[in-house]
């Protein structure tokens, strides 16, 4: 066995090295991606034009690849039984401090996400922030709170909402006679925060439904498999 | 082009320790390094001439934003795959009480 | 809708993706049922649209050059076709089984990545249509509750996500090359270390032989509708990238490697199905020498093969799969106790003809029209592995079947009724003495290998996770040389 390993990490070895050898071959061509964005889409963050303008088409399939995912694994996990027995921590300080911290991150998180056009960031960085703070929460809650306040039920269901509202958003040009994933708001001043058509509102959107969804993820590993 | 050496580097890595190690969990995590060394790779390609981020209340001149837009989306795909097989992990772990590959695929020749 | 609503190639896979979340927020049968047919019929609508004002050309979004290119031709039209018809059967065979609404939400966004692999003209594109549509193959496969599905799903998942890995940094590299990501504006030379990055795992994907040993495993142990999916339309994704990217600077003259892994693979997947008992594992096999058929074919030949080998292959599938499943057997042995009803075997048998080449069926056509096309060392090789091809399905004609009452089966009868349409419908192309003769060598010799060679067990080396690294690495090395001389 420590042979074949040993073969492939050789030929492994061989590619890296022609890899590196032809490094001299490759030239360099930096293409002007920046002129002519903020005109099109209305967002002074480009990587925001190209992430939802220009490249929306993606953006969508990155949205499915997440959610996908989310239900994979609550139906995987689903295979084994729920823990009887799941031990939260309750010391009094740890409970003060994940609360404070959960409402923190949340507002990070919605900030990052809505003003993803005019500074960095955007939904997934937000979403994931935001679910940050909603697992430190989950080490401290009991699963009965946990499931009151989380509902499955409903998250499903808004998860489910927003993913049909945004492709609703992706499909709703063709109607004005635009092509699909066109931006049909208008513009505005480029640099505020009511600005970029339709960028601000797909930024907060997914923001939401990543936060849904990792949201998800942990609670359903917390329940089939225990905090520790 | 030293930063896409590192990249590089860290993408090959990667995939020797996908092949030498024989418990899955770490095969998996060789396999995120390499995706590392990938999202490195696009990063420094983004940065080859120009260093500034555009976002266009700096002045010029710009990184530029295509491959720095483009790897989100291989970002999330690699949390995607991960989380899977990471939960694919845990249930055969649970059944098996093994995470060598070896072992499992010795299982899998005595039942034929 | 109103008529006058302007029709582009993207609606292709909005359309899917817009009504695959209603399939977890209504969960009754009826309504699965309703929203599975109006995808169906609203994707056949779009194609019929986009036929009349074919080859049509987008951006997405509508920006020119900075979009997303999309282009719908005739590659795009055969290869859509033959998802929308193959998904919808599954569907369609899938409502008597007890699947979970997970099933109907991910075949959906299935059904939308593989309508964009055939449209798309986008490098990174492509990427993410390759992991979403795996990502949906892995939990289809581990969908039952076996550790044996698990590890079939796991091995797949770390062979492939090493592979798209590599594909990932060979988009990234002919990024920085050439500063874009369109394979129509692609200009200069490619370094050949590139290309093999960028190719290898498209083999992988379409399932051809020294790269695709996870393919038996996964294929055989998924559920009947998950198998025919598989096998009919997800394997076909690599092959239409495949044929996008020739006559564009990275496979200007670099067919050939292609062509003799294909070759190789056509060849090699015969010999393995021979000497298997496993009735779906034997398929499976099939699989890989059918997809070595179409990447020697080329665009033309290639892509109306891969229609034709995603029909037939699915209804063999259908078939065999819903027989495994009413009798818990998977030897061959075994299910010659069981026998198949007649009903079934009638389709079984149908879908052996067009596989095997006969004339009259879909599976002659195209074959012929791969074997008179190519060079003829090509010629020799695919001959001799449609005897192969031959010589395994009478292993599974040989079942027999038992009589039993007529039940008419709506989604064997769609697929049996393509294969003999397009069977007849184009014969005139292919029809002479020559192919005709060569055919009927062909079976006689075939059966005549069944009945005097007896299959010897082969052990399953080839599909240990190890091994198959060792055989991605070595396809890389060996493309990448043969590339550079």
């Amino acid at each position: 066995m420590k042979n074949i390993r040993l073969i492939s990490v050789l030929l492994f070895g061989i590619f890296i090295s022609m890899l590196l050898v032809s490094a001299e071959t490759i030239s360099y061509v930096q293409p002007d991606n920046v002129t002519g964005a903020v005109k099109d889409t209305g967002a002074i963050n480009v990587i925001a034009a190209y992430y939802l303008g220009y490249r929306l088409f993606d953006t969508l399939f990155e949205i499915l690849v997440f959610t996908v995912a989310v239900q994979g694994v609550v139906y995987l996990l689903g295979h084994i039984p729920t823990l009887e027995q799941h031990k939260p921590m309750r010391e009094k300080a740890i409970i003060i401090y994940t609360d404070l911290i959960f409402g923190a991150s949340l507002i990070t998180g919605m900030y990052i996400a809505v003003a993803g056009h005019i500074s960095a960031g955007g939904g997934f960085v937000g979403g994931i922030v935001g679910a940050t703070g909603a697992v430190l929460v989950f080490l401290t809650m009991p699963m009965e709170d946990i499931e009151n306040e989380f509902n499955h039920k409903y998250m499903a269901i808004w998860e489910a909402v927003i993913l049909i509202t945004i492709f609703i958003l992706a499909l709703i040009p063709i109607l004005k006679g635009m092509s699909p994933m066109e931006n049909f708001l208008p513009l505005g001043t480029p640099g505020h925060i009511i600005s970029g058509g339709i960028i601000p509102i797909v930024d907060t959107l997914i923001g939401i439904k990543v936060l849904i969804g990792a949201v998800t993820i942990a609670q359903t590993f917390i329940k089939h498999r225990g905090v520790f | 082009m030293i930063y896409i050496a590192i990249a590089v580097v860290i993408f090959a890595i990667g995939g020797i320790g996908i092949i030498w190690k024989d418990n899955i969990l770490l095969k998996l995590l060789s396999l995120g390094i390499m995706n590392a060394g990938v999202v490195a790779l696009f990063v420094s390609i983004a940065g080859l001439k120009y260093r500034i981020p555009a976002i266009l209340n700096t002045s010029g001149p710009y990184a530029d934003p295509l491959p720095q837009a483009v790897i989100i989306t291989s970002i999330v795909i690699g949390f995607a795959t991960m989380s899977l097989a990471l939960v694919f992990t845990m249930l055969i772990s649970l059944k098996k009480g093994t995470l060598s590959s070896k072992k499992l695929q010795e299982d899998i020749d005595r039942e034929h | 809708m109103s008529i006058d609503i302007q029709i582009y190639p993207s609606l292709l896979t909005l359309v899917p993706m817009l009504f695959a979340p209603l399939f977890l927020l209504f969960r009754t049968k009826l309504v699965q049922k309703l929203l599975a047919s109006l995808i169906i019929i609203l994707d056949l609508l779009i194609i019929y649209r986009l036929t009349l004002i074919m080859p049509l050309d987008e951006y997405t979004g509508g920006w020119i050059l900075r979009g997303i290119h999309l282009r719908f031709d005739n590659l795009s039209l055969i290869y859509t076709l033959l998802f929308v018809t193959v998904i919808g059967t599954s569907w369609l065979s899938s409502f008597k089984k007890n699947y979970p609404p997970l099933f109907y939400f991910l075949t959906s966004i299935l059904l939308s990545t593989l309508n964009t692999s055939a449209i798309t003209l986008d490098l990174f594109n492509i990427y993410v249509m390759l992991e979403l549509s795996s990502i949906i193959a892995y939990i289809l496969i581990a969908m039952k509750d076996n550790w044996k599905h698990l590890w079939a799903s796991l091995k797949y998942l770390m062979i492939s996500y090493f592979a798209f890995t590599m594909y990932l940094t060979a988009v990234g590299l002919i990024y920085m090359h050439t500063g874009t990501l369109d394979i129509s504006r692609i200009t200069g030379e490619i370094p050949p270390i590139i290309v093999s990055m960028l190719i290898v795992p498209l083999l992988l994907k379409s399932g051809v032989f020294p790269v695709s040993m996870w393919l038996p495993a996964a294929h055989s142990l998924a559920p009947t509708e998950v198998s025919a999916i598989l096998s009919g339309s997800f394997v076909k994704m690599g092959s239409i990238v495949i044929f996008r990217l020739i006559n564009t600077p990275i496979l200007k003259q670099a067919y050939t490697p292609i062509t003799l892994i294909a070759l190789l693979s056509a060849l090699t997947g015969v010999i393995l199905a021979y000497n298997e008992s496993n009735v779906k594992r034997i398929l499976a096999f099939h699989t890989i020498s059918q997809m070595g058929y179409v990447l020697a074919g080329g665009p033309v030949y290639g892509a109306l093969h891969a229609f034709n080998h995603g029909i037939f292959k699915s209804l063999l599938f259908f078939t065999v799969g819903d027989q495994v499943e009413e009798t818990g057997h998977y030897d061959i042995k075994a299910l010659k106790h069981a026998k198949f009803p007649m009903h079934r075997y009638i389709f079984l048998v149908i879908g052996v003809l067009g596989i095997s080449g006969v004339p009259l069926f879909s599976g002659f056509i195209s074959k012929s029209m791969i074997i008179h096309h190519i060079p003829i060392y090509g010629k020799v090789v695919l001959i001799l592995a449609s005897v192969g091809t031959v010589a395994s399905m009478s292993k599974l004609v040989s079942i027999g079947y038992r009589k039993s009452s007529i039940k008419l089966i709506p989604h064997y009868i769609i697929m049996a009724t393509i294969i003999i349409l397009v069977g007849i419908r184009y014969i005139e192309h292919v029809i002479s003495l020559w192919t005709i003769i060569e055919s009927l060598i062909v079976i006689i010799v075939g059966i005549t290998i069944f009945l005097v060679i007896h299959p010897k067990h082969i052990p399953r080396i080839l599909e240990k996770l190890d091994i198959m690294v060792i055989e991605y690495m070595l396809t890389l090395i060996t493309v990448w040389a043969i590339l550079y001389m």
